[in-house]
């Protein structure tokens, strides 16, 4: 049933470096891809000469510095971010609801999100300056877990298979509060927020970037400190407590470090659904299923998979730029598909 | 070793009658200690009350004296390990992942596992002979393996106190008989809920009938196991004799003919 190629401790650092090294190979690669094609090379050269000046000799002009920095590479990390995260978020949020079709699309988090940004966006202003956006997106994200998880609820427990219910449920009030909104709203702003809702990559800038950066960092140092917790969690409510835990405290702030984390990346690329569905589960049909060493390459699988899937958009309808959301949703929408009736046949 | 006391436990669901009614309990230190009773007779329910998953209305469980309930939680399981009946884990865990996870409550939240927690896992393996069984996916395993599994991971939790709920369910008889052997062997405190009353004769030092809530009856194997507070507790005529070999009380059961339950009355 499973290959386990990671189980063995020795073996994580191996494999955390090769996943290191097809990321940066990843993220070079699909700078070069565009309307204008740059060789890897270049990308290189423009990304040494930034970082340290006067490295390498400029064989490129000065339009395709520009290009390569002030644009694509922005966009590009933006994508390996938001990928990490979603991805890491999935795999948490799976472990934590015990249910494997748990993703923050389908529980609501990301719509809730969505909804934040539009309230900022459309009505209130940015009155936190830059933080205003993710700040609200994360509120957002916030409401909507904490309302989906009390839906869930039953007497103290959660109960798995009600969650992606209403998590959908939730998502659908939501997305049509945010309809709402961006309908009474201004409609010469309401074009260009339908179009971040999409999702996508497009209006990332380095000044703005550490944002993400931050809050990727961060919630996963967090996360990935707690690995040996979420397996507890993930293995039952009463073993989880019978193993020492605090599970109500422990269940807590991992969906509030979640809500951060997706209201965070939603706020700068929109709403991009089921990588954090996919990314886990094919991980864990490869390394197994132990958090230890499934976060942190969930992390780096989903932002290797996320630059493709932005050159894959840029490409597929050149020179227009199709929102990445879409192509996800497409991915995603089967990937669900496939994940559900498998789970129907090993329940039969 | 850890010794138990449970002392005039009281305890109910949310806003439901009582499920628990003045329970007195005393597991002595290294002593097999098992509960018996019809099914809803409060069996999982107290043991629950045990491992902190119900939190008693009123009443007192100590651990060497100390109020468990008052205790951190993390502080409690690093004593108290528990076999459940639950094994379900749709998400690809090994049984080496399983058995780590055995030492949570003595690790602090960002401490990695050490050699020495690596030490405990390997004995655990070898002890339970689950060596060769240590790469395979928990999820795979037959009934009596996952048994056996849960075992160790409770072993690796190095504790003065084992609790098991109904250990030996779906098990065939020679697995029923070799996990309560090891379990025997144990240098620890065992607190077991036990369905068939043959098995609980055999290994239990000390036996507690349960009924509707309340402790019916309590003592040695011989002390418990007579005909009629079996009578009583679960409306079935019982034959006793020695077994051959141990010498322990051996049951027989059938239901009363209604002729004969009318001329006992």
């Amino acid at each position: 049933m499973s290959v386990c190629l990671a189980s063995s401790p020795r073996s994580l650092p191996l494999l955390i470096a090769l996943a290191l090294i097809v990321l940066v190979i990843s993220i070079t690669t699909a700078i070069g891809f565009g309307s204008v094609a740059i060789p890897v090379n270049t990308v290189w050269g423009v990304a040494l000469n930034h970082i340290l000046p006067d490295t390498v000799e400029v064989a490129w002009s000065a339009g395709r510095d520009n290009i390569v920095w002030e644009i694509r590479f922005p966009r590009v990390l933006l994508g390996a971010l938001v990928g990490a995260a979603l991805a890491t978020v999935g795999t948490v949020l799976q472990a934590a609801t015990r249910n494997p079709l748990a993703d923050p699309h389908l529980l609501g988090v990301s719509s809730g999100a969505a909804l934040g940004a539009v309230v900022a966006m459309m009505h209130v202003g940015l009155i936190f300056g830059l933080a205003t956006l993710p700040l609200f997106a994360f509120v957002g994200a916030l409401l909507a877990t904490g309302l989906v998880l009390g839906i869930s609820r039953e007497r103290g427990y959660i109960l798995p298979d009600r969650l992606v219910i209403s998590g959908v449920a939730v998502s659908f009030v939501c997305m049509a509060l945010a309809n709402l909104l961006i309908f009474l709203g201004d409609h010469r702003a309401a074009h260009s927020v339908i179009f971040w809702m999409l999702g996508g990559l497009g209006l990332a800038q380095w000044d703005q970037l550490w944002y993400p950066a931050l809050t990727l960092a961060s919630g996963l140092a967090f996360l990935l400190l707690q690995g040996r917790q979420i397996n507890a969690l993930m293995s039952g409510e009463e073993t989880a407590l019978t193993l020492g835990i605090n599970t109500t405290r422990l269940r807590l702030s991992l969906f509030v470090v979640c809500a951060l984390l997706t209201g965070v990346m939603v706020a700068f690329s929109g709403t991009i659904g089921f990588v954090g569905l996919m990314i886990p589960h094919v991980l864990r049909l490869l390394v197994g299923g132990d958090n230890r060493y499934l976060l942190p390459l969930s992390a780096l699988t989903g932002a290797i998979f996320l630059v493709w899937v932005d050159v894959v958009a840029r490409k597929i309808m050149a020179p227009e730029d199709l929102p990445i959301g879409i192509v996800t949703g497409l991915m995603g929408g089967i990937a669900f598909i496939w994940i559900s009736r498998i789970r129907i046949r090993r329940t039969q | 070793m850890g010794r138990i006391v449970v002392d005039r436990l009281n305890w109910a669901p949310q806003g439901r009658k009582k499920l628990l009614e003045d329970i007195c309990l005393t597991a002595e230190p290294g002593s097999f200690t098992g509960i018996v009773g019809p099914n809803g007779s409060g069996k999982s329910s107290l043991l629950r009350c045990i491992y902190r998953v119900n939190r008693p209305h009123s009443g007192i469980v100590t651990l060497q004296g100390r109020d468990l309930w008052k205790m951190n939680i993390r502080e409690s399981a690093q004593s108290i390990a528990v076999v459940l009946q639950e094994s379900s884990t749709d998400f690809n865990l090994d049984v080496r992942q399983v058995l780590d996870m055995g030492r949570t409550p003595h690790k602090r939240l960002f401490e990695r596992d050490s050699r020495q927690d690596r030490k405990i896992v390997e004995d655990v393996l070898d002890r339970l002979s689950l060596r060769e069984l240590a790469r395979r996916p928990f999820a795979a395993l037959s009934g009596g393996e996952k048994q056996r599994v849960l075992l160790a991971r409770a072993l690796v939790q190095s504790p003065s106190v084992l609790i098991l709920d109904e250990p030996t369910n779906h098990l065939d008889i020679r697995h029923q008989l070799e996990l309560l052997n090891l379990i025997q062997q144990l240098d620890i405190t065992v607190i077991a809920t036990i369905h068939d009353l043959n098995i609980a004769a055999h290994y239990c030092d000390r036996i507690y009938l349960m009924n509707q809530g309340r402790i019916q009856a309590q003592g040695t194997a011989e002390e418990v196991l007579r005909p009629q507070p079996l009578a009583e507790v679960f409306q079935v005529q019982t034959h006793v004799d020695k077994h051959p070999e141990s010498n322990k009380p051996r049951l027989s059961f059938h239901i009363p003919k209604p002729t004969t339950a009318l001329k006992g009355k």
